[in-house]
């Protein structure tokens, strides 16, 4: 076995056990600990592994619904308003859109008093935010590991 | 009126803010971060995992420096009658997320690969098969951390033919 398909074969248990200990983590990949050990830390000073991270459903903590908005961002630049939005409490995730120099998709989370609605009023306030598509999302096959908690109420 | 029943306390919250970048640590050592008891950290992180609050853990990947320059969002229409696809087939290295819709779009997935091709084929052969089609995308710049941020250049592209690339007609207006 060459040295990246071990560091494959332990991302890969990680991600479905991020929290499993070094030594159940060497016996499923089938290398020492002290192998594993190293493998995983250099994997961390490198930056290939920036956290780990606990999946919250975010459903048992109060989100109503979360949303996938296509929108354009007219009346900033958007780099700017990617960062103001991700910023905000209520936004998991903001995608700048490679082909279009103003076109985002932003993941919304709608909890009790922060609506879908609000949000929207005021980005396009704050940005000229234009929405071109509204996706609510129903379920969720594969929660996305970079995305933000919202703030809880 | 709405139950507290999916409310957290201020304990928890604090809990599993830790545990988004630091998951891996010790009871222990998330106790003493956040001043608290190892049994307590310990008890409530047992406890949110049974009543589903926490439904896993994982790592958050630097996807460029796996090699993975490539990011895109795929819209996917359902074929009629299609049963829902299983979420084991949304376990894979390409696939960071995956979503339900009930817009016309049924199917939302976040790829990264290596290019476009690849995730091309890894569409049209890994999750079309399973009940999808006409398949529309727009690729994504890659994370904002200006020190590092390459622009991406390549324009917005639909699988199959007959229809318009560009997604611009709405799905639902706005109330």
């Amino acid at each position: 076995m060459t040295s990246p398909d071990i560091d494959t074969r332990i991302l890969e248990v990680l991600v479905t056990d991020g929290r499993i200990p070094i030594r159940e983590l060497a016996e499923r990949v089938g290398q020492a600990e002290t192998t594993v050990r190293d493998r995983l830390h250099r994997m961390e000073d490198e930056g290939l592994i920036r956290a780990y991270r606990a999946r919250v459903d975010l459903e048992k903590v109060g989100v109503t619904t979360t949303t996938w908005l296509l929108a354009s961002v007219t009346e900033a630049p958007r780099d700017r308003a990617v960062q103001a939005l991700k910023a905000r409490s209520q936004v998991l995730n903001v995608h700048p859109v490679a082909s279009h120099p103003q076109r985002v998709l932003i993941h919304v989370a709608s909890m009790e008093d922060q609506n879908l609605l609000d949000f929207v009023e005021d980005a396009e306030r704050r940005f000229g935010l234009h929405i071109k598509s509204i996706l609510p999302v129903a379920r969720v096959l594969r929660p996305d590991d970079e995305q933000d908690l919202p703030e809880l109420p | 009126m709405k139950t507290d029943k999916n409310r957290i306390d201020a304990i928890n919250r604090r809990i599993l803010a830790h545990m988004q970048e630091n998951a891996r640590d010790t009871y222990s050592a998330i106790a003493s971060s956040l001043k608290l008891s190892v049994n307590t950290v310990r008890d409530r992180v047992i406890a949110m995992e049974r009543r589903g609050v926490i439904q896993g853990y994982g790592p958050v990947l630097d996807l460029e420096k796996r090699g993975f320059t490539t990011r895109l969002m795929a819209f996917l229409h359902a074929n009629p009658g299609a049963p829902e696809c299983d979420e084991s087939r949304f376990v894979h290295p390409y696939i960071q997320a995956a979503y339900l819709s009930p817009s016309r779009y049924r199917l939302i997935v976040e790829l990264a690969g290596p290019d476009l091709q690849t995730l091309r084929e890894f569409i049209t052969h890994s999750i079309e098969p399973c009940g999808y089609h006409n398949t529309q995308f727009e690729i994504l710049e890659t994370p904002v951390r200006q020190e590092e941020q390459v622009p991406v250049t390549a324009p917005a592209l639909s699988f199959t033919s007959g229809r318009s690339p560009e997604m611009s007609e709405p799905l639902t207006p706005l109330p």
